[in-house]
């Protein structure tokens, strides 16, 4: 099959899609750009404009340095404490690790043989920069900008443009877009919501929760403040009052949200137009929700204090001049729009506790415990464990000019990243940098993980949303509203509904390809019959990243932790009894361990000449290493006693069965 | 751990106390007290064993539901329907419900300062406000803990729908068994038909004999530890006959249909089946009356499913003799506006709001509380959603005052520190 050609054409499309975008964001920039940065805020924060798109690439000699840097301060920490460290992981154990913490998932059989082989110098350190340049990577940190962001996918018509800010977002963590750049944007962003202008997202999203609320959120994600609490009252744990937290609060008092009349007019035309489908009608007047928005800023609109405003009657309901709590004081500049001018101090690195937080936040993400915990908590009682390693984090962070890519390969090309695994319980206040702890996947992680045994070695050309960016989201949609299927994405996939086909990446239902997570009457029949012959006709499975969210509750993800996307969260670990129920039970894990064309868990075992070889191809599938004796003998005796028992049911299932439920699948050390 | 029970000559002396206190020093007194003071007042004739806790999500509007203002501007185009009880309305959509007012207890004087949807919910669920530093129990995980397990084989406590809050700094056995979909409760939960039973069997010991060496070598670590009892539990569920308490196909299409064919009537429906075999408490959390945008429209609407489920819920216990033993709880983790805004929209009003009980443990027809005469704060004895949880813990027969220490050292209390309202209590 010829699928070069429309790659051709999609990779030509996408550059012309990011340059649209960057002129966006150029036009956006202007205003902080341009505007002189006052006196009491000596950072000037220079416009990358395109030049950071250089980044994506990700220099090599930056990353050695990084990781040295890492390396230099934990050994101080560990001398200044006298601790000796674990020595290194097992290769394996290494691979592993890394993978799932930069590409979101397990190794394929591929990669474990490759790593093997390659015998040159620096295999861990390669490895590391090559996933941070790979698809995966995207994937697996959309997933914590997702649970950060609260960016909802499976509920077109709530007037949030969601689709063209999931895309948005996507492409600033593939180009590697600044961090402070890509938060510049979040929070100033301005102009039509149109698809090129997915950064609108970030305000669209709160659109019902109001300024407090939208300031609240921003001051959670990108400063790790707790400062919501001030909201309704003086916070009894943290330095804030309730005037304070308005003062921050009113940079955002003019953001104003209106809805363009001409693109009003022209969606009102086309919904009048003749021989619409009720799925094409309904599918503009989503668009008449979502598209014709415009962020603005009134300029001088002011924020009120609340009329029962309790710590003074003087100052009830009377107007707060924006102020900041802590960091540089900001000088206004009333020709300038103050989200602008608040966006330009947050992401200053003079203020601490932005470049400590993203430092803190992807720590964690690597390691499995921050440096201060819990990650979305900075207030100044909540001290780092290892002060000098923390400092080291945020002067790379702020010596990369926030790129992040640079930043998440040094942590992982580290010594203390790729140190042995310690069997014990590894809290916060125990932990001292001298192992690492075994972490349970995350439910994204493990769902990924299910997907990269499913589909083998195409789990790479899958990764990074691929379909959801190679094709514009108009495109995607006009295939849909004509009814075609497309190709790559249809799929086979449970739901508590029933069996259903599903299009990861398709934002309307269509003809014989629906949409996870909708209402069961919109489910199609089960396809698959009774018995070990279930068949399933999809090609892929759809990535975490791709379905659309929130979850519905009470089903895979959500049963094993992912970020609710209504509160900001990066999901939890915890263990539940349900769980283990899945894990055994669950049609996904059905559908893993039942053979069929598409499952090349079992395609790949086709060759395989006896049991011993099954058995190692399944653990170096499931497990990432080679089984023990102990373990190909145990598998062996059960085989025996299957056929002589009258051998009913079907011995590779039953292994790949019993090892998705082993412990050892769901935990990393 | 037995449930504490006081003994009626403590109860009197107490009852005795807080109404002393009531009387003659004026309400301020009382909301003044030491929180341990006031939770000793909880009384002891508890009546239920078991809780049907019904969690209207978004914020339901309590001047078009429980506690209507006819005739002031703010109502809007709400209309009202006279109850079971002389003198008491609800919203008009509320009628069946209405029928049932001799069993039920209004409060209409809930108050709070949380006013985002996260926070006040999460508090209304565990009786603390959210700490970014631990996870409260929601008062269901404490029910589940401290009151003994009345069927060793089902989970104590279920939540269909999203589960607001779950064990918080508890074990996870206290956490709740959620289930999406009251239809397909058990989809992903028990083996696929298809597969045969012995082969189920031959695998699970395949699983255990396989994960041995990794336990010694792991089975330490906390989290490990954890699965390796989830799964004896999934696997003792997995047998348990008890099971088909589950499955709503078991009921007949009358009575499917009777209580709505939605996602909360039939929630009330698999709430009923689940309680019969005593299981302790079942959350169904449903709806979205965040109704910033056209209220009375969509209140009207979902009022309407409401009325359905949970009258058809409150008639069906009552015919099964079931609803002495039942506590069933409405509430909302805030109220919405008096005022109506631009988009005929009402937003979020923590300020006031009402929660409904009925069945065991609750005195009939009653009402506590009052708001004032426009939804807008409460007049007369206020109670915060602190004191909603207090109360449900006290009409289960616990102590409110039951004290637990967080792994980090901080004391939480069952009844998140609140006063159990004795008034509406049997």
């Amino acid at each position: 099959m010829n699928q070069a050609a429309p790659r051709r054409a999609l990779r030509f499309l996408i550059p012309s899609i990011l340059l649209l975008a960057a002129l966006q964001g150029a036009k956006e920039q202007k205003g902080i750009a341009r505007g002189k940065p006052g006196e009491a805020f000596p950072h000037q924060t220079e416009t990358l404009g395109d030049a950071w798109r250089s980044n994506a690439a990700v220099d090599a000699e930056a990353v050695r340095r990084g990781a040295a840097s890492i390396d230099a301060a934990v050994a101080a920490y560990w001398k200044r404490l006298g601790l000796v460290p674990a020595g290194a992981a097992p290769d394996e154990v290494y691979l592993r690790r890394v993978t799932l913490d930069l590409a979101g998932r397990i190794p394929t059989a591929g990669e474990y043989a490759a790593f093997l082989a390659d015998s040159g110098p620096d295999r861990r350190f390669r490895t590391a920069l090559a996933l941070v340049r790979s698809e995966g990577y995207v994937d697996h940190f959309y997933n914590l900008w997702a649970g950060l962001l609260r960016i909802p996918t499976a509920n077109p018509g709530n007037g949030i443009p969601n689709r063209s800010y999931e895309f948005w977002v996507k492409a600033a963590l593939r180009e590697n877009m600044p961090y402070d750049e890509f938060v510049r944007r979040l929070v100033a962003a301005d102009g039509k919501a149109s698809e090129e202008n997915g950064a609108a997202g970030f305000v669209l999203r709160d659109q019902m929760q109001g300024i407090l609320d939208h300031f609240s959120q921003t001051a959670t994600v990108f400063l790790s403040s707790q400062v919501g609490c001030a909201m309704c009252h003086n916070a009894k744990f943290e330095p804030w009052t309730q005037k304070q937290f308005y003062q921050m609060a009113a940079f955002f008092s003019e953001l104003n949200l209106t809805k363009d009349p001409a693109v009003m007019k022209l969606l009102r035309e086309e919904e009048k137009a003749p021989d619409k489908t009720p799925q094409m009608i309904a599918e503009i007047r989503r668009r008449q929700r979502e598209e014709p928005w415009i962020l603005s800023d009134v300029r001088g609109r002011e924020l009120k204090l609340p009329a029962n405003y309790v710590y003074d009657s003087n100052e009830a309901g009377k107007a707060v001049r924006p102020a900041t709590l802590f960091g540089p004081q900001v000088v206004l500049d009333p020709d300038q729009p103050r989200r602008a001018q608040f966006a330009q101090w947050l992401t200053s690195p003079e203020n601490p506790n932005f470049t400590r937080s993203i430092a803190n936040r992807l720590w964690k993400r690597l390691i499995g415990i921050g440096l201060i915990e819990p990650v979305d908590d900075l207030s100044p009682d909540n001290k780092a464990s290892a002060p000098e390693v923390l400092a080291a984090l945020t002067n790379l962070m702020v010596s990369s000019h926030y790129n992040l890519k640079v930043y998440t390969a040094a942590i992982a090309a580290s010594r203390v990243y790729g140190l042995a695994t310690a069997p014990e319980t590894v809290t916060w206040h125990k932990y001292r940098l001298v192992s690492h702890p075994l972490r349970r996947m995350s439910a994204e992680q493990l769902w990924d993980s299910m997907a990269a045994l499913f589909q083998g070695e195409k789990i790479r050309e899958r990764q990074g949303g691929r379909v959801a960016h190679q094709e514009a989201p108009g495109m995607l949609r006009d295939q849909a509203m004509q009814g075609k299927p497309i190709a790559g994405v249809a799929s086979a996939m449970e739901s508590p509904g029933g069996t259903m086909m599903i299009a990861a990446n398709s934002m309307t239902p269509m003809p014989g390809v629906m949409a996870a997570g909708m209402a069961p009457s919109m489910t199609m029949a089960p396809m698959a019959g009774a018995g070990g012959d279930k068949k399933y006709k999809g090609v892929v499975i759809p990535l975490a990243c791709e379905l659309p969210s929130p979850i519905r509750a009470g089903t895979f993800l959500d049963q094993f932790g992912v970020p609710s996307r209504e509160s900001v969260s990066e999901g939890n670990q915890d263990p539940s009894m349900i769980q283990a129920l899945f894990l055994m039970n669950a049609n996904e894990v059905q559908r893993l361990i039942t053979a069929s064309p598409q499952n090349q868990l079992f395609v790949e075992l086709k060759n395989a000449p006896d049991l011993r070889a099954v058995v190692r191809a399944f653990y170096v599938r499931f497990f990432t290493r080679e089984p023990t004796e102990g373990e190909v003998a145990a598998l062996g005796a059960y085989a025996q006693e299957m056929k002589a028992s009258g051998g009913k049911g079907v011995l590779n299932q039953d292994i790949a069965w019993a090892l998705l439920n082993q412990r050892e699948f769901l935990f990393y050390p | 751990m037995t449930p504490i029970r006081r003994t009626e000559d403590e109860l009197t002396r107490r009852d005795f106390a807080r109404h002393l206190a009531r009387t003659a020093f004026g309400l301020a007194f009382v909301s003044a007290l030491p929180s341990f003071l006031r939770a000793q007042a909880a009384p002891s004739r508890a009546k239920a064993k078991r809780v049907i806790y019904l969690y209207m999500q978004g914020g339901m509007s309590h001047l078009d539901t429980l506690d209507p203002k006819p005739g002031r501007e703010v109502q809007g185009p709400t209309e009202t329907v006279k109850t079971a009880v002389p003198g008491v309305l609800l919203g008009a959509s509320l009628a069946r419900t209405a029928g049932q007012m001799k069993e039920i207890a209004l409060v209409r004087s809930l108050h709070s300062k949380e006013g985002a949807h996260e926070r006040a919910r999460y508090q209304l669920h565990t009786g603390y406000p959210p700490l970014s530093s631990l996870l409260h129990p929601a008062t269901a995980a404490w029910v589940a803990k401290f009151a003994p397990r009345l069927n060793a084989d089902l989970p104590p406590f279920v939540a269909v729908g999203d589960a607001v809050a779950g064990a918080g700094f508890f074990e996870n056995t206290f956490a709740p068994f959620r289930v999406g979909d009251p239809e397909q409760a058990l989809a992903n939960v028990v083996p696929p038909k298809y597969i045969p039973h012995e082969i189920v069997e031959r695998r699970i010991k395949l699983m255990k004999a396989l994960n041995e060496p990794y336990l010694e070598r792991w089975g330490r670590v906390a989290g490990v530890k954890d699965y390796a009892s989830f799964y004896d539990q999934a696997l003792a569920l997995m047998h348990a006959r008890d099971l088909e308490a589950f499955d709503l196909s078991k009921e007949s299409d009358a009575a499917r249909e009777g209580y709505g064919k939605n996602r909360f009537g039939q929630g009330c429906l698999l709430a009923r089946r689940l309680i019969e075999r005593d299981v302790r408490w079942v959350e169904v959390a449903w709806g979205n009356w965040d109704t910033h945008q056209d209220n009375f429209t969509s209140v009207e609407k979902q009022a309407a499913i409401l009325d359905q489920g949970l009258g058809a819920l409150l008639e069906d216990l009552k015919a099964r003799g079931l609803l002495g033993e039942t506590l069933v709880v409405l509430c909302s983790e805030f109220g919405r506006t008096p005022r109506i805004n631009e988009g005929k929209g009402r937003d979020h009003h923590p300020d006031c709001f009402s929660a409904l009980l009925a069945g065991g443990a609750v005195k009939g027809g009653s009402v506590w509380g009052e708001s004032d005469e426009d939804g807008r704060k409460p007049k007369r004895d206020p109670a915060t959603p602190m004191d909603l949880s207090a109360t449900i813990v006290a009409a289960l027969g616990l102590d409110p005052a039951k004290e637990v220490v967080s792994p980090a050292g901080r004391p939480f209390l069952m009844g998140g520190g609140g006063a159990p309202i004795a008034g509406i209590l049997a």
